[in-house]
């Protein structure tokens, strides 16, 4: 039996693979054999990115668990598409992982590394962060119901969302005062934002806010591209609303934010500012 | 008939997404494209997180909504495998440059 394993990472480069010895060969057939939990779940890898997508085992024996190659990422061993998945929890992920260390470059196999850790244990919730104490008086509670309801949900963006306001006019940084943003930078957007009167914040977003003084919020850009809103709700953790998607109260490694400037917010690498919002203030 | 294709690149969450009316020739190579046999795929999450989430399709003749990332094409409710990736290469081949431009760094270049 010949069971060659190909780790999918690159983009550029050819990805690496090796042969598995016959001793690997066993203990990965074994592993295989006991992840027995089905699932209708399927690894992003198989729809590509950036980045680690998982191992590819291609394997030439008939009595292999699965035909074909396999491809195992994010705990889950994806079988193909007529045959149902199994879950793994990334045990054969890290043991895969062992074989191609000492051919792989410390910073990739650290990503690697660092992908596969990063999945929480299939069916259970993630751990949730140590959010702040919320010190806003009147920081919304985190409710996405009504913002992910589809005669709501389509028409209002993270904007509409950090202010916690509904206008189905998908809301836009100080148009309401004549002040829309035109350029997708922290200075442009925030000046926007300051005409529709929100503030930055004087001290992070750990101060008190009273009664009537609003709630925290915070500006993150994607280069020349767009921006993005976060709100801390009064549980402390952060919430946000990407686009016309639904509201989520996690970013996007699927992980609860306790500080969107340390979350994983996708192109948007620029942390602006934390800033204050509250009611009565007019979007548009 | 000549199908009436738009095209919108569901990538912002500020500002509203980018979206372009398809000229007659694209209209008929996208919706050959799309119209293609394919292997269906089971229980393909929707990407639904900061960035690029995908390209959606609408017929305006038919009201059809297709959503087009990387292999995968979403109708209605079934999935379908686009093996070769051909039909998100040719949308992101008639986009315009600004366009690609900020989508080809979050896109597997493989």
């Amino acid at each position: 039996m010949t069971t060659v394993v190909t780790l999918d990472v690159f983009s550029g480069l050819p990805n690496p693979s090796l042969q598995l010895s016959d001793v690997d060969e066993r203990e990965l057939h074994d592993r295989l054999a006991v992840a027995t939990t089905m699932t209708h779940e399927r690894p992003s890898g198989v729809v590509g990115g950036l980045g680690y997508r998982g191992f590819l085992i291609s394997s030439h024996d008939p009595t292999m668990t699965a035909a074909g190659t396999l491809r195992v990422h994010e705990g889950l061993v994806d079988r193909g598409i007529s045959l149902a998945n199994v879950v793994d929890n990334t045990e054969i992920e890290r043991f895969l992982l062992g074989k191609f260390k000492p051919r792989l470059g410390q910073d990739v196999h650290d990503h690697v590394h660092a992908g596969i850790a990063s999945v929480t244990q299939f069916g259970a919730a993630a751990a949730p962060a140590a959010c702040p104490q919320c010190d806003a008086a009147d920081a919304p509670v985190y409710n996405p119901a009504p913002w992910n309801n589809p005669t709501v949900q389509p028409h209002n963006n993270c904007y509409n969302y950090a202010n916690d306001q509904i206008t189905n006019t998908f809301a836009q940084p100080g148009r309401a005062h004549g002040q829309q943003a035109t350029v997708m930078d922290c200075a442009h957007v925030q000046a926007g934002a300051v005409a529709d009167g929100l503030a930055v914040a004087a001290h992070g977003f750990g101060g008190p806010l009273a009664p009537g003084q609003g709630w925290y919020v915070a500006l993150v850009i994607w280069p020349g591209a767009d921006y993005h809103w976060y709100r801390q709700d009064k549980n402390g953790c952060w919430s946000h609303k990407p686009g016309q998607t639904a509201a989520r109260n996690v970013d996007n490694a699927g992980h609860t934010i306790s500080d969107p400037n340390r979350c994983n917010r996708g192109p948007y690498t620029i942390f602006c500012d934390y800033m204050v919002t509250k009611r009565g203030l007019s979007i548009a | 008939m000549t199908p009436v294709l738009n095209v919108e690149v569901d990538m912002f969450s500020g500002r509203p997404n980018p979206r372009l009316r398809l000229g007659d020739g694209e209209a008929t190579r996208l919706h050959a494209l799309i119209a293609r046999q394919r292997s269906v795929l089971n229980d393909v999450r929707t990407a639904d997180q900061l960035g690029f989430r995908g390209f959606i399709v609408t017929n305006e003749n038919t009201g059809e909504i297709y959503r087009v990332r990387g292999r995968v094409l979403q109708m209605g409710e079934k999935t379908y495998l686009d093996r070769n990736g051909e039909i998100q290469s040719y949308v992101l081949s008639i986009l315009p440059q600004d366009v690609r431009a900020m989508l080809l760094p979050l896109l597997d270049a493989r």
